[in-house]
């Protein structure tokens, strides 16, 4: 990284002091000045009065104590610790998504296809019962259940019955989604349930533990009821950086903040074979083995996993075509979302991609970003 | 319709206040809060509430946004790998309306779905500056707001003058009495809810 010029320096200094503490960080005045009031506005939100009272000479201490903080959280920022875990929060959609150490914070890219997926299920005829009311989704590696929680808020108005599973090996990340989901409640931004309603469930569990999914199948009834498919939605943000992009391409703050397990697969002795079935899987595409896997078993309409740029879609697409048997005309459509998957593609991306002998549409704009498999009923 | 012939409709949203929006709504109980702790409103019960829906129901609607067709949209995004590799704060939401070259740019929140709202928005405004020009919703509530910026600072440079010529003597009181009506005449809005006269009368 090229060194500040000092005279750039003096100047934030010269604004105030806290910007130059940012600057380290933000790398240019414009960025740390936005950084600045986002941190000033969580402090006088932080130590907002309870009571609007007159000034009196008691005031400085608390203006002491405001400085304090603001001073703190600055340094803290400047040092290079995530935005997002110096305030706590993310907003993401119209919800504000707590955020803590130790789980990765989500992204604006996650919110795009998040959103654009419930603009597809919105306008499609999906959903199960009668009234065609319900939908199930199943959200694996939650993190922050930052997906969930939003398909959830997206959802809730056009199916009545909807309902939301989610798993993560990490019982922090576990703890954390619940706890989003009881503050956005709190807030007003999803709509609150009873504390006996398992509508909204959020589990720890490996999933590629030896077991895992015959226990959720046998949980939602899916055997019982025959063949029928076990939930409607299947999403997922699985770590997939390889070991080589993580030393070299992640940003300075994601690798010494952020837990690597939610990027970079973690090996585990229940992963499939590598190398047997599929000749060129790579460590960094272990879990779309596995997502494949439970994508045949719980038989979902759509499907949407994350990826990181379009090579590994193209691998993920390439695997998905292999197990579904990828010919015209089958039941199985797949579809690569870019990182704006609403906006109209530049001149240079691409509009689609031959895999398999078969023309993949690629939407909207950015980085391949997203994998989305779509089973006819 | 001009707004100042828009007073025509207030009796029919004083009879169906369903009819207006929930939005509107909760600015006018803002304002009759806001109204309320002036002293003596509620010392004297002869005066009437003052009216439910008051000058926020006259404001044009607010501009709606432009088709997304006519619009090119850009994150400031930089080259590089995005997702989980890197984690960047910039949520700056850039729109250019196509048939008239204005270009928006919006990073007030943390929120790059709220800043596309945002632009869309201000977009929206501006676009409806330049075709109605004194008539578009900002120009309006711009100029509400300035008359009754320059009401209220009239009001305090009347009351301060008003306490000096009482000290001086007591007979030019009378005079002022007519001042302030004639300031009324003009007001557009109901710059003074009723129970203002009973102050005015209890002070004669």
């Amino acid at each position: 990284m090229p060194r500040l010029p000092p005279s750039l320096l003096r100047r934030a200094h010269s604004i105030s002091p806290h910007l130059a503490a940012l600057l380290p960080v933000c790398r240019d005045l414009a960025s740390a000045r936005h950084e600045l009031r986002w941190i000033r506005e969580h402090v006088a939100d932080l130590l907002l009065p309870s009571r609007p009272r007159p000034r009196t000479a008691n005031d400085s201490p608390r203006e002491h104590a405001r400085n304090a903080l603001l001073t703190r959280l600055c340094r803290r920022r400047g040092a290079g610790a995530p935005l997002q875990y110096v305030l706590g929060s993310q907003p993401f959609g119209d919800l504000d998504i707590q955020c803590r150490p130790g789980v990765l914070i989500p992204r604006p890219e996650t919110e795009a296809w998040a959103s654009h997926l419930a603009d597809v299920i919105v306008r499609s005829d999906a959903g199960v019962g009668a009234e065609g009311d319900g939908l199930r989704v199943l959200d694996l590696c939650l993190g922050t259940g930052c997906v969930a929680l939003l398909l959830h808020s997206l959802l809730q108005r056009r199916f009545s019955r909807l309902s939301v599973c989610g798993f993560d090996v990490d019982g922090g990340a576990v703890a954390l989604a619940r706890r989003n989901r009881a503050h956005n409640e709190r807030r007003g931004l999803l709509s609150p349930r009873s504390p006996d309603d398992d509508s909204v469930v959020f589990l720890e569990a490996d999933i590629f533990a030896p077991g895992w999914l015959e226990e959720l199948v046998r949980h939602s009834g899916g055997r019982e009821r025959g063949k029928g498919p076990v939930v409607d939605v299947l999403v997922s943000n699985p770590p997939y950086v390889s070991a080589r992009g993580f030393n070299q391409d992640t940003a300075r703050s994601v690798r010494n903040y952020e837990p690597k397990r939610a990027l970079v697969p973690l090996y585990s002795p229940h992963w499939p074979e590598l190398g047997s079935a599929d000749a060129d899987d790579r460590p960094e595409d272990v879990f779309y083995v596995r997502l494949l896997e439970i994508f045949e078993v719980v038989q979902p309409r759509f499907a949407v996993f994350e990826v990181g740029d379009l090579a590994q879609a193209y691998r993920v697409v390439q695997m998905a075509f292999r197990r579904f048997g990828g010919v015209s005309g089958s039941d199985v459509k797949a579809e690569i979302w870019r990182d704006w998957p609403d906006m109209r593609p530049q001149e240079d991306e691409a509009e689609s991609m031959g895999i398999n002998g078969i023309q993949v549409p690629i939407e909207g704009s950015g980085n391949g970003r997203a994998v989305f498999i779509r089973r006819n009923a | 319709m001009p707004p100042s012939l828009l007073f025509l409709l207030r009796p029919l949203f004083r009879i169906q206040p369903s009819r207006v929006s929930g939005v509107s709504q909760r600015i006018v109980v803002a304002t009759r809060a806001a109204r309320t702790p002036r002293p003596f409103s509620s010392g004297f019960g002869l005066s009437p509430s003052p009216p439910l829906l008051g000058k926020n129901v006259n404001f044009p609607p607010r501009p709606k946004p432009p088709p997304d067709e006519e619009i090119d949209e850009s994150f400031l995004k930089g080259s590089g790998p995005g997702g989980q590799k890197i984690n960047k704060t910039n949520s700056a939401v850039q729109l250019k309306h196509l048939p008239t070259g204005i270009v928006i740019k919006s990073q007030a929140t943390r929120s790059r779905s709220q800043n596309r709202i945002i632009a869309r928005q201000l977009l929206a405004d501006k676009l409806d500056q330049i075709t109605r020009g004194d008539e578009s919703r900002s120009a309006v509530v711009g100029e509400v707001k300035r008359k009754r910026k320059a009401s209220s600072a009239k009001k305090s440079r009347r009351k301060y003058r008003k306490l000096d010529d009482e000290k001086a003597t007591k007979s030019d009181s009378q005079e002022e009495e007519h001042l302030e009506e004639d300031d009324e005449a003009e007001g557009l809005e109901e710059q003074q809810p009723p129970d203002q006269e009973t102050v005015k009368n209890n002070r004669k």
